[in-house]
Order: C-alpha cells, then structure tokens, then sequence
C-alpha cells in the first residue's frame, strides 16, 4: 500500500479524491472483507424465489456457500450449505425442490430446516452423540425486510436489520409498494456474469448520474429511436402518440438522498403524471400500453396518493452497503448483488423483479424493457462491464497518478448543478472509510439526510 | 412447448432428411457466420424476414428452454430492438466491441428440416473465439433458427435463438457482439 491516505475529504478546497490502491491491492481487499463483508448485513434472496415448501436455491453470500429454503414448514431458512459431517458442499444443485438433501459422500441427509434426518449406521456413533447437535450451521443473523433477506456474519453485530437498512426502506418500499399489497416476483432466470474490476467501481458506477450520455449512448439512441417510431406509428394511424416526454423525471442535480449506514439513492418522480413512463426506457409501442400503465397508475393513486405514485414511478437508482444495487427505471427493475473475488475481479448477480398481476401487455413489455438495458448482453450493461475493466486496467499505473476525482458538485446544492454530481459517491466513500479505519469522520455531513416519510395517514399499504 | 422441443430431430426424420436441404442451410449457416465473423452487420440484418415480427433471443445461462414471457433472458429482440442493436455496434458506440474483436465461430452439427406450413428449423452447434487485446474467450453453443423461403441466399430469418452451452456468463461477463 502507498502511504496515502485511503481518501481525501477537503472541505476548504474543496475536492474529494479517493487513491486508486483500494481498487488494487489485496491487502485491502483482505481488510474488506474482515472489516465490511464480515460485519455488515448483506443481501442473500428474495422470498418469491421460493414460491412453494421445500424450495431451495444455493449460492454464496459474503464468499461462504449458503442455501436459501422454504421449509416444510412454509417457512425462509437461510443454511450455510456445508455437511456437518466431514465439510463436503451438501447441496450441489442451483436450484430445486427437495424435502431432504442427501450429502452424497457419506449420505447424511438434511430437511429444508437444516436438521439432520438421516444418515447410515446411526448405531455406531457414542452413546452420547446427538444428531440434533448436528443440523446445518446457520449464519449469526437472518432477517427480512418486505420479502427481501439479508444474513450477518457477524455474532457481535447488535443492529437489526431494519435498523441497518434505516432509511432506505422508504426506497424499498417505493418498490415493494408497486404490489399493492402482494408480493413483488422475482423471475426465474438469472444473470450470472463478472466484471474485471474491483466491486467498489461498481458501486460507484450503479449509482452514477451522468455516465449516461457517454458510456451509455447507445442505449438513448435506442430511446429517441424508439419515440421517433411510435409518433410514425402514431401518424401512420389512428393511434394515441405514445412517445417520452421530454423532461418526464424532475432531477434536482441527482434527486441524492443519503439514506444513513452507506445507503445511498438517487431518483426522480414522475411528472408525466402517467402521461408516459417515468424512469427511463423504450417508448411504449402501442397506446393501449399507455393506457394500461394509465390504469395501472390510477391504481396506485387510489391506495398511496399522488406525491408516493409520482415518486414511485420515477425511477431510482439504490445501493444497499456494501454490495446490492436496487435499480427501478420505471420500465423494470433489477436486483444486483456482487462480490470481490480477487481486488480486481467480482461476482455478479443480476434479477428481475416485478409486480405479478401485472396486464399481459404490461408484463411482456417489463420483460422486454429490462434487457434494453440491463444483464451482460443488454444495450447498457455490457458498456458499464467495458467501462469497468478499462479503469482496472488503468489504475496499474496507480503509482503514477494514485487518485482519482470525485469533486463534482461539491461546493454546489443539486439545484446548482447542470449536470448531475458525485455526493452520492462521497456519502459511499466517506462510509466505507469509517468502517475501514474505524474513525468517523469528524467533518459535517455535506447533505442533510433522507427524512422518512410519514406514512399512516398518507399510504394504504395493501388493497385488503 | 419449447422450441426445443418443437424443432428436435426424431429418429424417423434423421432417416428422412434431406441431404440437397441440409446441404443448403449448412451454405446458409456458414454465409450468416462469416457476415458476423466480418462485422458485415447491415448485410446480416438483410438475412432477416423483411416484413412481420421477428425475435433474436439469448436465454440466461441457468434457463436454457426459456420463455421469454416468464424467465429473464440475456437478449429478446424484436425488430426494433435487433436493428438498434446492429446500428449502435456498427457506427461505433458499443463500446464493447469498439475497437472491434476478432471473431471466428465454428458452425457444424447442422440438422435442417421442412415443416408442414412451408418453413424451415435450422439447428446447428457453434464455438465462437473472441479475441480482444490480450483476452480470449470462448462461447459455446447452439443455434435454433425459424426461417422462410425468400432472399438473396434463399431463406430469411424469422425467429433466432442461440443458448449458450454455459452455466454461467463466468468469467466472460458479456456478449456484446452477436451470436
Ligand atoms: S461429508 Fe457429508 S456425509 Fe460425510
Ligand atoms: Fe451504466
């Protein structure tokens, strides 16, 4: 590691740098994970990934293999998904369905609640032996909040997870509330990719309003391409114009909310009012979609009023500390959860999400929208993978010049920006810092934080 | 049912396929790769039905027989969608694939067969190389292909599905180009 501090927070100046060695050297990544992922909550899986009992899905969370499982019981278990015999990976399989999971090398077997069912020759063991004693391990802590599950490592961590999330549940809710009342589904199908870069670009890079006009400009030729296609349409016959609007999302420089704990957001509401979608995306291809998604509004409106419908169809872009990215467009959403590998090396795992009573035609469209832009093949994301890579492959020269420049906006209020600013990635930084070093900064916070909204007497929360 | 399912060979027609339409689609398969191994989009896209609705589709590696109406995929085209795609790659913003890699697939395997309304089932396995700067890749996979009669080469393209015989898109992370 050079000497250099991690970052630097210059309020006189002002400027904010941060040193391009946290992006390269496994010393820190190595701290990462005993100071970050080993003590913070982090995302495991949705509930509406197990629809039915004894559904189970594997994968790793925080580089330790766990199943996810809905018990006969009908209830979520979260297993580290070790044999506790002699430590063989129990279940090998992505996903599946199964009362009992039979670790093929010796044959123990274990129920969706990790209890230890059978095995061979149980007479031989001591007298004193307990099967019971031998159930799956289970992470120190697991908890939900509306449908999506978090597990902690760590035994000594005394937040819960609501006290954790804080103040971004409100942004959960801006997506869990587009149910009303039911469940939002994840689809089946999922997005397992990488990217040659360390975890905290794409941090950054989720949560970055203004890489759009270059690094995605290829997807907003698709947009204006698409608006220019549905006014022909509209010409050619008798059909509504179904087009953008031009300013459809108020964005006060990003709509930045600090939302405590690292949790940051940015987003805008809808001013269209229904007219067309907020967010960003392919204009509707017919008017009867505009329609719908008018009703479907209306819908909204009747159970949360108009300020949380127009808010919750804007579109925002989410981070959960350290590693889950909520992203809502208004035209999709997606759930992305990642993790360093290697300093320049992560993981990453990408769903969907939607309402499921969803029109057809909304439905269809949702599906569609959200490879316009999102997952490794779609025509934002593979840009973003590029993007990537290309600083990882810079910062070898991180001894040149260590620091890279997140100063944008930092002596303005959004108000005053043109563009978009970077104090989103500060509140990120300022956070991961903290928790790296283990001192809080002694310097203000540079925006005043995220108020929850009071809800009782604003919001019906479900349609019974 | 899948289009899996839909466009297998059963035993009787590997038994009644016909050595004179094979041979055609396999001329077929080998023009389409060589127009994408050059980067002759424009000229790819003309391989397609020039009126009606049209798919591209890459499934997510874990649900290989998707649905595209109820599993997430990697890439669902339509028209619309499979042109902006080709456009963006060829004036240069998708910058993936600028500057461009070096592409060769391998296309064998090929079955072909004539369906009762007049249309076509191509199948064939692929393995792309890609090249870029110091990183190769390799993507396997198979293609199922819905076509007509009509064309410059003799078929268009009405419907294109190409899985990839990957778990996951590890440690690829991306498909920019087309498969
Ligand atoms: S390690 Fe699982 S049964 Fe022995
Ligand atoms: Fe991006």
């Amino acid at each position: 590691m050079n000497q250099l501090p991690y970052i630097i927070d210059d309020r006189e100046t002002p400027k904010f740098w941060v040193n391009r060695a946290t992006m390269v050297e496994q010393e820190i990544l190595d701290l990462e994970k005993k100071k970050i992922f080993e003590k913070c909550w982090l995302y495991v899986g949705h509930e509406s990934e197990l629809n039915k009992v004894n559904d189970f899905r594997t994968r790793r969370v925080g580089g330790r293999p766990i199943i996810f499982t809905r018990s006969a019981t009908d209830k979520i278990n979260v297993l580290v998904n070790v044999c506790t015999h002699r430590g063989m990976i129990l279940e090998t399989r992505k996903e599946g369905n199964a009362r009992n999971m039979r670790c093929f090398y010796h044959g123990w077997q274990f129920n969706t609640e990790g209890r230890l069912t059978s095995m061979p020759a149980e007479e031989d063991y001591p007298a004193g032996w307990k099967r019971a004693e031998r159930c799956l391990p289970r992470p120190a802590h697991a908890a939900s909040y509306r449908g999506f599950w978090f597990l902690c490592w760590d035994k000594e961590q005394t937040q819960s997870l609501e006290e954790y999330l804080g103040n971004a549940t409100d942004y959960i809710d801006l997506l869990a509330d587009q149910a009303c009342g039911d469940m939002m589904q994840v689809s089946s199908g999922t997005q397992y990719y990488t990217m040659h870069a360390n975890w905290k670009l794409l941090v950054e890079n989720s949560i970055d309003g203004y890489h759009a006009a270059t690094t995605h400009n290829r997807f907003l030729q698709m947009v204006s391409a698409s608006v220019k296609e549905s006014e022909f349409d509209a010409r050619k016959g008798s059909k509504a114009r179904v087009g953008v609007r031009r300013k459809r999302t108020s964005l006060k420089g990003n709509g930045t909310a600090d939302l405590g704990n690292g949790h940051v957001s940015i987003g805008g509401s809808d001013l269209s009012k229904g007219k067309s979608r907020g967010g960003l995306g392919r204009a509707f291809t017919d008017s009867h979609l505009q329609q719908e998604h008018m009703l479907r509004r209306d819908e909204y409106v009747k159970l949360y009023g108009e300020e949380w419908t127009d808010r919750m169809l804007g579109g925002r872009n989410m981070l959960i500390f350290p590693n889950l990215v909520i992203n809502d467009l208004g035209m999709g959403a997606t759930i992305r959860a990642f993790y360093p590998e290697e300093p320049g090396y992560m993981d990453v795992t990408s769903w969907e999400i939607s309402p499921p009573d969803l029109s057809p035609g909304l439905h269809e469209a949702r599906k569609s929208d959200f490879l316009t832009f999102w997952g490794p093949a779609g025509l934002a994301t593979p840009d973003d993978v590029e993007a990537l890579a290309r600083c990882q492959r810079g910062f070898e020269s991180y001894e040149i010049d260590p620091w890279n420049d997140i100063s944008r906006g930092m002596d303005k209020s959004e108000d005053e920006l043109v563009g978009a600013g970077e104090v989103q990635m500060r509140v990120f930084w300022r956070h991961w810092n903290t928790m790296m070093t283990g001192a809080a900064s002694e310097l203000e916070a540079e925006i005043e934080p995220y108020e929850k909204v009071e809800k009782s007497d604003l919001i019906v929360r479900s349609r019974s | 049912m899948s289009v899996n399912e839909e466009t297998s060979i059963s035993p009787n027609d590997v038994m009644l396929q016909d050595n004179q339409l094979r041979f055609a689609a396999e001329n077929y398969l080998i023009t389409e790769a060589e127009l994408l191994d050059t980067w002759q989009l424009d000229k790819w896209f003309a391989l397609w039905a020039a009126e009606g609705d049209l798919a591209y589709e890459i499934p997510s590696t874990d649900q290989p027989d998707a649905d595209p109406d109820v599993h997430l995929m990697f890439v669902r085209d339509d028209r619309f969608l499979l042109r902006q795609r080709v456009r963006s790659t060829m004036n240069g913003t998708n910058w993936a694939e600028n500057p461009r890699s070096t592409l060769r697939r391998m296309v064998s395997n090929v079955t072909a067969v004539e369906r009762a309304d007049g249309s076509f089932v191509f199948k064939c396995n692929f393995v792309v190389y890609r090249s870029q700067e110091a990183v190769q890749q390799i993507f396997p996979g198979h293609s199922i292909y819905q076509l007509e009669r009509g064309g410059e080469y003799g078929f268009v393209i009405r419907h294109k599905r190409s899985v990839l015989d990957l778990q996951e898109l590890r440690p690829h992370g991306r498909v920019a180009f087309i498969l």
